[in-house]
């Protein structure tokens, strides 16, 4: 409860003198032994948080470099695959030439007119005469 | 002298000063507790808003964080549970104290940081504005007690009434708003001061120095 109000409660007095002085004790109390304290655990927190900030954007930088590694890797991936499939094609249709080459020469072959039948055709009787 | 404001200005003391060294002992910069963090935004805050010399900076922090705490102490003191002691701060003795010694706080960093001719031309230049100057720093710390004292002692006030007018068991309901209401107001208060305390101080105190101060804090 609170003093009700008599003639002078609007009039401080000497208790203002003491009510200073234990302010005054909280106050250097607090300037001397917490402030310092928790400024300091501001300080360093501010300077952890800075630090992750700082490795946060290395970090960033480190996975742009990496991700730009990966992509010419897969470009030189995509130029050999490119290199080995053309390589392929060229194989195949040289072994596709090369096969009907020779079989074109099988064929010939077995296809020609050779002399010894030539002559055993002419040497044969004719069987209607 | 009125022992039994002195004794709930005591214990308002003890309380904040306890809590500055619970949280000065248990202060970590990776798992902080409550108090801490309460601390930590109080000391924040107060430094966002104050635009001092940076030399004088951690006093204007530390005068702002410890008003607030002590005069939340002091406003809610008589809302713990069977407390027989009044408010402090709704008493002009403890508000003027606070005031007095905000001000005095303020002029004699001002006088440091500008040294003494820039200090009397800050207050008495230009001459035709010095009485409105002189005025308004005399209006200063009669304002900031008058603010603190007259809503805590209207608000005691109120409870008193409520007493008085109604009989007990009706009475109980307001009581308890009036109760939580009391909570907040003695954290807005508390707020108030301190942020008027930091602007005194920004007022006073140039944001560059022209030379060395002769001290810090």
């Amino acid at each position: 409860m609170i003093d009700l109000p008599n003639g002078d409660f609007l009039l401080p007095n000497a208790t203002t003198l003491v009510e200073a002085a234990v302010f005054l004790i909280v106050l250097f109390v607090i300037a001397k032994w917490v402030m310092p304290r928790l400024q300091a655990t501001l300080d360093e927190r501010r300077r952890r948080i800075d630090d992750q900030l700082g490795a946060a954007a290395e970090a960033a930088k480190a996975a742009a470099r990496y991700e730009e590694r990966a992509e010419e890797v897969l470009r030189q991936a995509r130029r050999e695959a490119r290199v080995i499939i053309d390589r392929a094609y060229e194989h195949r249709d040289y072994l596709v030439a090369e096969g009907m080459r020779k079989g074109r020469e099988e064929y010939e072959w077995f296809t020609r007119t050779r002399p010894d039948e030539e002559r055993a055709d002419s040497a044969l009787p004719v069987a209607s005469t | 002298m009125n022992f039994d404001l002195l004794l709930a200005t005591g214990i308002s003391a003890a309380v904040v000063i306890a809590a500055g060294l619970l949280v000065r002992a248990t202060a970590s910069a990776t798992s902080p507790n409550p108090l801490q963090l309460a601390w930590e935004a109080v000391a924040d805050g107060a430094r966002s808003l104050s635009d001092v010399a940076p030399a004088y900076r951690d006093r204007v922090v530390t005068t702002a964080v410890t008003l607030f705490w002590f005069i939340v102490a002091a406003n809610w003191l008589p809302l713990l549970p069977g407390s027989p002691l009044p408010a402090p701060t709704a008493n002009i003795n403890l508000t003027v104290a606070l005031a007095a010694t905000v001000i005095v706080l303020v002029h004699m960093t001002a006088w440091q940081a500008r040294g003494t001719r820039g200090y009397l031309r800050h207050y008495l230049s230009p001459v035709w504005l010095a009485p409105v100057r002189l005025l308004d720093e005399a209006i200063k710390p009669v304002t900031l007690a008058l603010r603190l004292f007259g809503v805590l002692f209207a608000s005691g006030l109120v409870v008193a009434m409520l007493g008085v007018l109604l009989p007990a068991p009706v009475a109980l309901i307001p009581h308890a708003a009036w109760t939580l209401f009391e909570l907040f107001m003695g954290v807005v208060q508390a707020f108030i001061f301190a942020l008027l305390t930091v602007l005194y101080f920004n007022a006073a105190v140039p944001t560059q120095l022209a030379r060395t101060p002769d001290r810090r804090t």
